[in-house]
């Protein structure tokens, strides 16, 4: 009985289909890998390619921020311009008034 | 600066473009083949001159090539000779921020000569006709349109975090520094940092968003081709004026801490203190030292007198409120040769880096010409129970003269000292020091300080 349990549990992971045990195989083999690359990646982490993507993300936001700035200036200035040509219009100098 | 060794320098090892040595005591600066173009772009571009005049960069003339002590010189150039190297875990708050904020003010200017820093390494900036300069002639590289700035992961690792935990948590942890040379992690920093800092918006983006990506692109590493069309230079100005604008917000003030009350620690009358100056300027001049070392310099009233002849004139305090002072005055007064430096003489900076030959000890930075240990002696023998002897080999392996101040057993100060003590120091007597001292030194002059119990020793060691 001991013996049969032993070859059963040596075989069953290889013959039987979609058993447990290839279920355990495939999580352990993603484990591992997952987990050597954690620890090889301990000693090759690379902090730079993080620096780079950041500081790409900050720059696309802040020039983002000084368009929209420029942007909202420009508009700015344009409806003011429109407001005192309108005032200028509707008030029309003393010499125009006299001529 | 002074170092016995010749040939290349141990630690200028790591950039292709070229390297220091020393010839005769002369320290010069190979410029390899390699870098031959980009040196010419910025000899003729006018960002050598401009920088240069505006003291951001260290000035050079060319020297003779047939000094290069290695095949493959293009060029050989010999920089202004620096007064004292110190390391960026040996300065004041201030300095590290005067430091980043020149380092950003180069980098602006060379995008504008079609150049860029590849590298933000605090280390290259040394202070130089008073003011942070820009000793690496050969930081620069041609600036590549469309590409984010190399130097910006150090840049924030070297100065952003160290001030940001200076500024927000304790001024203290800016010698964490010393086990960090390559600048400090930034997820060790933000987890040090306090969590408001979230809500400055530049600590938020260049240090915890910044942490977050560097943890979750570990493992995706980018070539310099991928990167190549991601940035413009409006968008790369503003990521410096960001970093400007974050660091010029950090601030911290000697005055909101325990050190707060400088300036009114004297134990002299007006004319025990004036009298005490003169003499100290007196035994300066009959010394004539090259250079000067004033440990335990505080904000530095004495180096200011010795700093009067025209000497780099080094003023080591473990106090950094005080050498924040210090600083803080040699800035805004323009003096051009004070080192004010954060170091304690009971545990100097080691020697640090690749075979510990990177960075220099402290001593291995000496001997100074003169060293002055004024009111120093009771805080090495009394606080840190080290006995005259050691104190005397001590100093005497520091300077080659020796200006010290015996502070008597019976002196109001000793005496506060001895209080706090639970035995009893029967050795700190005049006698004894003057035996020990006698080993090492022969003793030129002793005068005693007006209106005080305190002498005044100059003396000069016997061994050379």
């Amino acid at each position: 009985m001991r013996g049969d349990t032993d070859v059963r549990a040596k075989t069953l992971p290889i013959r039987n289909g979609p058993a447990l045990g290839r279920i355990v195989f495939v999580f352990s083999l993603f484990t591992a890998v997952l987990t050597s690359g954690l620890l090889v990646g301990r000693r090759y982490i690379d902090p730079g390619s993080g620096s780079f993507a950041i500081q790409i993300i900050i720059a696309a936001v802040l020039g983002g921020l000084l368009t929209a700035r420029l942007w909202l200036r420009h508009i700015f200035w344009r409806v003011l311009g429109l407001v005192r040509r309108k005032k200028t219009e509707a008030q029309p100098t003393g010499e125009e008034a006299d001529g | 600066m002074s170092s016995r060794a010749e040939g290349r320098l141990p630690g200028s090892f790591r950039d292709p473009a070229g390297f220091v040595f020393q010839t005769d005591g002369t320290f010069y600066r190979q410029v390899n083949r390699s870098y031959a173009t980009t040196f010419d772009a910025l000899m003729r571009s006018g960002l050598y001159e401009k920088l240069a005049a505006q003291g951001l960069l260290i000035p050079h003339e060319d020297a003779d090539p047939g000094l290069a002590p290695e095949p493959d010189a293009f060029a050989v150039i010999k920089p202004e000779q620096l007064g004292f190297v110190s390391y960026p875990f040996e300065w004041s708050f201030s300095q590290l921020k005067d430091a980043a904020l020149t380092t950003l003010q180069v980098q602006r200017q060379a995008l504008s000569y079609g150049l860029s820093l590849k590298d933000a390494s605090a280390y290259n900036m040394q202070l130089h006709d008073g003011r942070p300069t820009l000793i690496d002639t050969l930081s620069f590289e041609p600036y590549e349109p469309g590409l984010p700035w190399v130097g910006y992961r150090q840049f924030c690792q070297q100065f952003l975090a160290p001030l940001a935990l200076m500024a927000y948590r304790d001024v203290r942890l800016g010698t964490l520094l010393q086990g960090h040379l390559d600048g400090l992690p930034l997820d060790l920093a933000v987890r040090l940092l306090p969590w408001r800092t979230r809500l400055r918006p530049g600590l938020l983006m260049h240090l915890h968003l910044h942490s977050r990506a560097q943890t979750r692109h570990a493992d995706s590493p980018q070539d310099r081709e991928g990167l190549k069309g991601r940035m413009n230079r409006r968008r790369l100005d503003a990521v410096l004026e960001s970093l400007a604008s974050t660091i010029r917000k950090l601030t911290w003030n000697p005055g909101d801490t325990p050190w707060a009350s400088y300036g009114d620690q004297s134990s002299y009358s007006e004319a025990g203190q004036a009298d005490k100056e003169r003499l100290v300027a007196e035994y300066l001049a009959m010394v004539d030292a090259e250079s000067v070392w004033d440990l335990g310099g505080n904000v530095g009233i004495f180096s200011r007198i010795a700093a009067a002849r025209d000497v780099p004139v080094v003023s080591i305090d473990s106090d950094p409120g005080a050498i924040d002072l210090n600083y803080r005055r040699m800035a805004e007064r323009g003096e051009r040769n004070l080192y004010p430096l954060v170091a304690d003489l009971t545990s100097p900076s080691p020697a640090l880096g690749w075979d510990n030959r990177e960075v220099r000890s402290l001593t291995e930075r000496g001997p100074a010409g003169l060293v002055m240990g004024l009111a120093l002696i009771h805080h090495l023998a009394i606080s840190n129970n080290t006995r005259f002897e050691q104190v005397a080999e001590f100093l005497a392996s520091l300077g080659r003269s020796l200006l010290i101040e015996f502070v008597p057993p019976d002196d109001p100060m000793v005496r506060r000292l001895l209080a706090m003590r639970n035995h009893t120091f029967p050795w700190y007597t005049q006698e004894a020091f003057e035996t020990a001292f006698k080993q090492f030194f022969r003793v030129q002059r002793t005068d005693l300080i007006m209106d005080s119990q305190r002498l005044l020793y100059l003396m000069t060691r016997r061994h050379e």
